[in-house]
């Protein structure tokens, strides 16, 4: 087992996350994790690790680092591109990094969510079993340029059939533009809304208030009449609310577990990564499906998953790499 | 929780998640109701049960839609629905409270309101015990019932952007106690230098629904004899 450090040279908005806290509504515990829980897996499914490992997510910015010992890494999500002492190389690739390299990973142009993820483990510090930051505990770290990473790997230079690229894995993954396409089930106060299924034929803008607890969108008000108010309830994450103002409010992975707002529909899991990508000023439109074509959708980019799981586990085994894997 | 009057709804919420409407004309046994089938939701993640809210007379109840479905989440409920109810016995909790100044900096706005004194509306907060209807966000937080003000106090026109944690807010007939620093929209009477969510106690919180909350005044000179974690509060 070896002991990298990473030296961070530059980073604009980045932290150590994974995938959260789900379970823990009871307390009143907001799940949290990568606001794009597919782009975090596939970032340590392709380095081997378990998905939950801790991965780190860059919003909006560049990152660059050097390490001093040899990594085995993967670029998921917005970021188009990884250079290894000014080498470009693909995102969704698991990459070699010998000691002393120098990796920029450029800001993305559309899109706002990169991941990291690096063979080994992660230190860093979990609070209710995870690393993800969370404003209420009053937790997380933003890593600046002099933040130091410490990973546990197996992974050296020594291992046999490293030349890069390692592997080229063809992953499908999403491509962002200013432009978003969500796909949504209809909420159970739907019939609040006056125009009905209708009112979501229109282009929304997310607004810059948008924040990891909800996006704010603008577009024409949706109108939700004044009936009486709604008791507290349990919300989910995805959930499509409607101020009595007719703006729309996406709930984010943040989100308190209890709101009082109509939900008019709720974004379907796939959905949920997509939009947590969009930037304010960003366009969202987002179509309603039927609950089967949605568990459809859900079961198919998990069958995808799982699919490249196994992947990458043959392919690894067939290097004789075995020992780094841990998914 | 079989009652003969108590009738239920179930909807989906998204492709993970149902939301199950408890009918009963009797606030408290719908409450109930909501609160036991939560309690026997939460018993069942080996069957891919994720997250159950049980609040006022609604149970939010995620899943692992690659594991069970929403049509099998609503068999379970329909099975736990016809066991009998059995009403908790409640633990009783004692609050202190620094009321109004910069503790409570609504509480001037919230007696005028109601067309009482600053005392009056003191007497009615900490005057009798309140049930906690359900633990909700921010962390831990309990949202309570009462207090009995002769109006409905309306939530704030502009919400505050940062709540101090403790802060202890009113809205309606509820009150609720913020453990973290968070926006928020309720009026703020008063604040607990007592922390109640412990990230090293397990449970993190002391008190679940169906407990009783009294808040006790103190003095803003008693803030810092009081500034500790719940568990290590004597009262």
């Amino acid at each position: 087992m070896n002991t990298a450090n990473i030296s961070i040279e530059r980073v604009g908005y980045a932290v150590i996350q994974d995938l959260g806290r789900p379970g823990l509504a009871k307390l009143g515990v907001s799940a949290n994790g990568a606001g794009d829980q597919r782009s975090a897996r596939l970032a340590n499914i392709l380095v081997g690790n378990d998905d939950s490992h801790a991965v780190v997510e860059v919003i909006g910015s560049d990152l660059v680092f050097v390490t001093d010992a040899d990594l085995l890494i993967c670029v998921t999500g917005a970021a188009k591109t990884v250079l290894i002492d000014e080498l470009p190389h693909g995102t969704y690739e698991t990459l070699v990094i010998p000691a002393g390299s120098r990796v920029i990973i450029p800001g993305p142009e559309f899109g706002q969510r990169t991941y990291l993820g690096i063979n080994g483990e992660l230190h860093g510090k979990r609070i209710l079993g995870s690393f993800a930051p969370d404003s209420f505990l009053e937790f997380g770290e933003r890593l600046t340029s002099g933040s130091q990473l410490i990973v546990d790997s197996s992974f050296d230079m020594e291992i046999p059939g490293n030349e890069l690229p390692v592997f080229r894995f063809s992953v499908p993954h999403e491509i962002y533009s200013k432009k978003f396409t969500l796909t949504a089930t209809l909420g159970p106060d739907v019939s609040r809304l006056k125009g009905g299924e209708q009112s979501f034929v229109q282009e929304f803008e997310v607004l810059p208030q948008s924040d990891h607890v909800g996006m704010r969108l603008s577009g024409v008000g949706l109108d939700i009449g004044t009936a009486g108010e709604i008791l507290s309830r349990g919300v989910p994450i995805g959930a499509v609310e409607v101020p009595p103002s007719g703006e729309l409010i996406i709930l984010l992975r943040g989100r308190l577990v209890t709101a009082g707002y109509p939900v008019v529909a709720v974004l379907t899991k796939c959905s949920i990564d997509r939009v947590s990508q969009a930037r304010p000023g960003d366009s969202v439109a987002i179509s309603i499906i039927d609950m089967d074509r949605a568990q459809l959708e859900l079961r198919e980019m998990e069958t995808k998953i799982q699919d490249l799981k196994s992947r990458v586990g043959k392919a690894f085994k067939s290097r004789g790499w075995e020992k780094l894997l841990s998914h | 929780m079989k009652d003969m009057q108590t009738s239920f709804t179930c909807q989906e919420y998204g492709d993970s998640a149902v939301l199950i409407n408890i009918e009963n004309d009797d606030y408290e046994v719908r409450w109930l109701t909501v609160q036991l089938l939560g309690d026997a939701m939460r018993e069942k993640t080996s069957l891919g049960i994720i997250d159950v809210v049980a609040s006022f007379q609604s149970v939010f109840i995620s899943f692992d839609a690659l594991v069970i479905n929403h049509s099998q989440v609503f068999e379970i409920v329909k099975d736990e629905l016809q066991s009998d109810l059995t009403p908790r016995v409640p633990n009783h909790f004692k609050i202190p409270i620094v009321y109004g100044d910069v503790f409570g900096p609504h509480i001037n706005q919230v007696a005028e309101i109601c067309g009482i004194s600053v005392d009056d509306v003191i007497e009615i907060h900490s005057g009798q015990d309140w049930a906690i209807r359900f633990v909700g966000s921010p962390i831990g937080a309990p949202f309570l019932d009462g207090p009995k003000f002769p109006v409905s106090v309306p939530r704030l026109t502009t919400p505050v952007t940062r709540m101090e944690p403790g802060s202890v807010a009113v809205s309606g007939l509820q009150s609720i106690i913020y453990n973290a620093p968070s926006p928020g929209g309720w009026q703020v009477v008063g604040r607990t230098p007592v922390k109640l969510f412990d990230l090293e106690t397990n449970p993190n919180v002391p008190y679940r629904a169906g407990d009783r909350i009294r808040f006790i005044p103190i003095l803003p000179s008693d803030w810092d004899n009081w500034n500790k974690y719940f568990h290590q509060v004597k009262l």
